[in-house]
């Protein structure tokens, strides 16, 4: 492993070793490195990611979470706390190992294929609250896109235990719940002729629409703001993908809005666009 | 029905793919339909005929007209008579 991760980008450095000292793990601890600059330079997808002001996130995963006591928050599942080292900017988040394990086991388990969970909503798969659920599927997503700087075989190890299908099951389908919940919502205001909210709302339904999209692709992602960009980059593959960014800019930017009726009639075409971009998925 | 006829969704009701088949949902109750069935629910639009329609499928599948016109008209109808389109002609 290289002892220094240079992000060419932003022309910043970043020395491991000195970063382990300042962290000073325990013997058995995995430790990595994951964030937008990080993202930014493994996958052609998610090129562009990352700038200057982006913090580098560590992530430890312990045994032993009463060794990290000084910290910012600590929300029991996991801890957080911040550093800077030579100009960069730390965000660190500490889970315990054990907890880990258990999730990406329920994880693995979930059966998709099951007519069963049909009707169980899909942040009720998992017997965690909304808030944990989020956190930990963000953690998966960073330990997918992430570099291993401590016990690397261990974290080899965890990343083989984790069902990469079923993470992006489980997540087309929470995003398309994300549509559906707010879908009535766009309706009764088109319908109220409230056409600033409808569109605004579409607007949102449409971001989710295209995550689930990213996600039936195998494209991964834990925070909305990435979802244009990841379509655009997508977009570069095939014709069929660019028609889809196309769309979604015109969409979202190519139609002067000037009076009520043009508000509810752009909301009206987003809800056709996501209807057609989600019943393929 | 007429082919000159244009229809339009009913913005409550989208299609859904629950475990390989496609659901119509938004209205009273869920309708499962098949691939014929999401291409012209696909293709209904509030601007095109249902000629239109019927010429996009023939166009793209290489089939019969006459054959594909007595599907998507019945299709069209029971769509009708769920509430999840209507005429706008």
């Amino acid at each position: 492993m290289n002892e220094v991760m240079v992000f060419e980008k932003i022309n910043r450095k970043l020395d491991i070793n000195k970063l382990i000292d300042r962290i000073q793990p325990n013997s058995n601890d995995i430790l990595f490195v994951a964030g937008s600059l990080i993202e930014g330079e493994m996958s052609k997808h998610s090129s562009g990611m990352g700038n200057i002001n982006s913090d580098i996130d560590i992530f430890i995963i312990t045994d032993d979470m009463e060794y990290y006591n000084d910290v910012v928050y600590d929300e029991g599942f996991c801890k957080t706390t911040f550093f800077g080292l030579d100009g960069n900017s730390f965000d660190v988040e500490i889970y315990e190992y054990k907890e880990v394990i258990y999730f990406i086991e329920k994880l693995r388990k979930i059966d998709f294929e099951d007519k069963d969970i049909d009707n169980i909503c899909t942040l009720n798969l998992f017997d965690l609250n909304c808030s944990m659920l989020n956190q930990y599927m963000s953690f998966i997503h960073r330990i997918i896109n992430s570099k291993p700087i401590y016990n690397c075989d261990k974290y080899y190890n965890i990343r083989e235990q984790i069902c990469a299908k079923n993470y992006y099951l489980y997540n087309v389908r929470y995003n398309i719940n994300q549509v559906d919940l707010y879908y009535e919502d766009v309706v009764g205001y088109i319908e109220e002729k409230q056409g600033i909210l409808a569109v605004c709302l579409a607007r949102k339904l449409m971001i989710y629409a295209i995550g689930a999209f990213l996600f039936a692709n195998n494209i991964s992602f834990d925070r909305e703001k990435w979802i244009p960009l990841l379509l655009e980059n997508l977009s570069k593959e095939n014709e069929k993908l660019k028609e889809i960014f196309e769309s979604f800019k015109q969409l979202s930017f190519g139609v002067d809005l000037k009076n009520n009726s043009d508000y509810i009639n752009n909301a009206k075409e987003i809800l056709n666009w996501i209807d057609c971009l989600i019943s393929n998925l | 029905m007429n082919v000159d006829y244009i229809v339009e969704r009913n913005i409550l009701c989208r299609l859904r793919k629950i475990r390989k088949s496609y659901v119509l949902i938004g209205v009273s109750k869920c309708f499962e339909t098949n691939d014929m069935g999401k291409k012209i629910w696909d293709s209904i639009d509030g601007k095109h005929t249902v000629k239109d329609v019927i010429d996009k499928i023939v166009q793209e599948y290489a089939v019969d007209y006459s054959i594909v016109e007595k599907d998507v008209l019945d299709f069209i109808e029971i769509l009708i008579a769920v509430n999840a389109v209507k005429v706008v002609n």
